[in-house]
């Protein structure tokens, strides 16, 4: 296969294809709108332009329980805007693929500018106890391969699944050999008309209402979380390097800031988790052999307390704010703290 | 199962390239062009385009890498060879080599903000009208001028793919008046 120069969002449209995408609903949100531009030009994907992002989830949970493939693509003001039917999505165990593509916020904040202030929304955004599969990618290649794995890991976990970009990696362009070496997941919910036609957001059991039963609320919880562990053990996805040099610091980045990060390769061990969430248990044998752990990301600290939530430890953050990646910049705030 | 990712080489043989101008004068377009043809040639490419909201106007700059070797970091503190075509340069572009629109120079160095230890002052926008007619063969001329200062062969870059029919002729015209231009 030949090497193309592919922009990060026109590869999250090509791997979404790959993957067997057959319905894509949308609003068009810089830095996301090359996703919808891709796809209206895709012979087999349906493709809907909606009045707004809670019209495009509610369409693709639709198409979903109808039987079909889907998936929606924005930025944070629509993910914002989404979140209610995320939460929805979930109890009514509805597999879609949603991508958020960060921009600077909050609200319309500085739209062409990359950041990360998305992260916990991913877990956090809806009401109520929620298991999200979230994957991070840091290259056009990665948008491609993680798009695909986001497509299984909803048909296996039988729940929305993220796909977290930023404004930097999905335009980026990069030349990239578009393959998978993995198989695609068949659709997992049988359509309309063949399986359970009643769904709800309420407690249920099957297609009963249980909304007083505190106990089948308890067990619907667990095998909501019981799904997502036992898919996300299969898509265990992470990087780690060691330095070439004896070194006591780990440093740990993700996204578009990872790829400064491979700046600093020789004088600190990097650590960078591509599955967000639920985050990779991997971290806790790599973080003992370092003295020091150190965190950058694109917001205030927003990924650092999942991180010292698994440690135990303290971990010194840095923020990267405003949408400018550096590497000058980087290189003095971590050398001279 | 447990997926480690394979470190990526050094990139040893990575150049840097920055492009910037102001809107309309067809930086994107001149970033693709290059990009595409560096990757047509075998080069692993990373290019990145920097832009502000606005619905018209404004500056825009283009960062590209090229390398033999897969791109690990597409970020840079300073290009190894720049092309600044903004009659109101940002002082922020840096490269080892700048290829200056003259007219936003001058014919001396005015000792400015930019900083260009080896700079090379062309007249693109005079080159386009006296020779091509038109302002907006300026990216051209400017192409064909990286494509020379870069080392590329123009006899092995296949221009019919990679832009419109329409003005071909003149483009490429522009780009071999750009490669082959002497002061």
């Amino acid at each position: 296969m030949p090497k193309k120069l592919l922009q990060g969002n026109e590869a999250i449209a090509q791997a979404a294809e790959a993957a067997g995408l057959q319905f894509f609903a949308g609003y068009p949100i810089t830095p996301a709108s090359e996703i919808i531009h891709e796809m209206v030009n895709k012979k087999h994907i349906k493709t809907m332009q909606m009045e707004d992002e809670i019209a495009s989830i509610n369409a693709v949970i639709g198409a979903s329980l109808a039987g079909l493939k889907a998936m929606t693509a924005t930025s944070g003001p629509g993910f914002s805007l989404m979140q209610e039917s995320i939460g929805l999505a979930h109890m009514m165990e509805v597999p879609l693929v949603i991508v958020n593509v960060q921009r600077v916020g909050p609200s319309t904040g500085m739209p062409t500018l990359p950041a990360q202030g998305d992260v916990i929304q991913c877990i956090h955004g809806s009401h109520g106890d929620y298991f999200p599969i979230v994957f991070y990618p840091n290259s056009v290649f990665e948008l491609f391969r993680y798009t695909i794995a986001a497509f299984n890991a909803a048909e296996e976990s039988m729940s929305p699944v993220i796909l977290l970009s930023d404004g930097y990696i999905s335009h980026l362009y990069e030349t990239i050999v578009p393959h998978y070496d993995c198989t695609i997941t068949p659709r997992s919910r049988p359509a309309l008309g063949m399986g359970n036609r009643h769904f709800t957001g309420l407690s249920h059991k099957g297609s009963v209402l249980k909304t007083s039963d505190v106990n089948n609320y308890r067990q619907l919880i667990a095998s909501f979380r019981e799904k997502q562990q036992m898919t996300a053990h299969r898509h265990n996805y992470f990087e780690y390097l060691e330095c070439s040099r004896e070194t006591d610091t780990l440093l740990i980045s993700y996204g578009a800031l990872s790829r400064a990060a491979y700046y600093f390769k020789n004088d600190f061990a990097l650590y960078r988790p591509i599955r967000m969430f639920p985050a990779v248990e991997e971290i806790r044998k790599i973080a003992p052999r370092y003295k020091r752990i150190r965190m950058m990301e694109m917001n205030t600290g927003q990924y650092v307390y999942e991180i010292e939530r698994m440690l135990h430890r303290e971990v010194e953050f840095i923020p990267i704010l405003g949408g400018r990646i550096d590497p000058k910049e980087i290189k003095q705030t971590l050398y001279e703290q | 199962m447990v997926h480690k990712i394979v470190p990526v080489p050094e990139e040893l043989r990575s150049k840097k390239i920055i492009l910037a101008g102001e809107a309309g004068q067809g930086i994107k377009l001149m970033a693709h062009a290059l990009a595409n043809i560096l990757a047509k040639l075998g080069k692993e490419i990373s290019l990145n385009l920097v832009y502000d909201a606005a619905v018209r106007g404004g500056n825009i700059h283009a960062e590209i890498v090229y390398s033999d070797d897969p791109i690990d970091v597409p970020f840079f503190e300073e290009a190894d060879i720049g092309l600044q075509l903004s009659k109101t340069p940002d002082p922020s572009i840096r490269a080892k080599l700048m290829l200056i629109e003259s007219s936003a120079c001058g014919a001396e160095c005015k000792k400015c903000e930019i900083k260009c230890p080896a700079s090379d002052r062309v007249p693109f926008e005079k080159l386009a009208i006296e020779q091509f007619n038109s302002p907006i063969f300026v990216n051209m001329i400017a192409l064909g001028r990286l494509l020379s200062k870069i080392g590329i062969n123009l006899e092995k870059v296949d221009f019919a793919s990679e832009f419109p029919p329409q003005f071909f002729n003149e483009n490429i015209k522009a780009i071999r008046y750009g490669y082959t231009y002497k002061d």
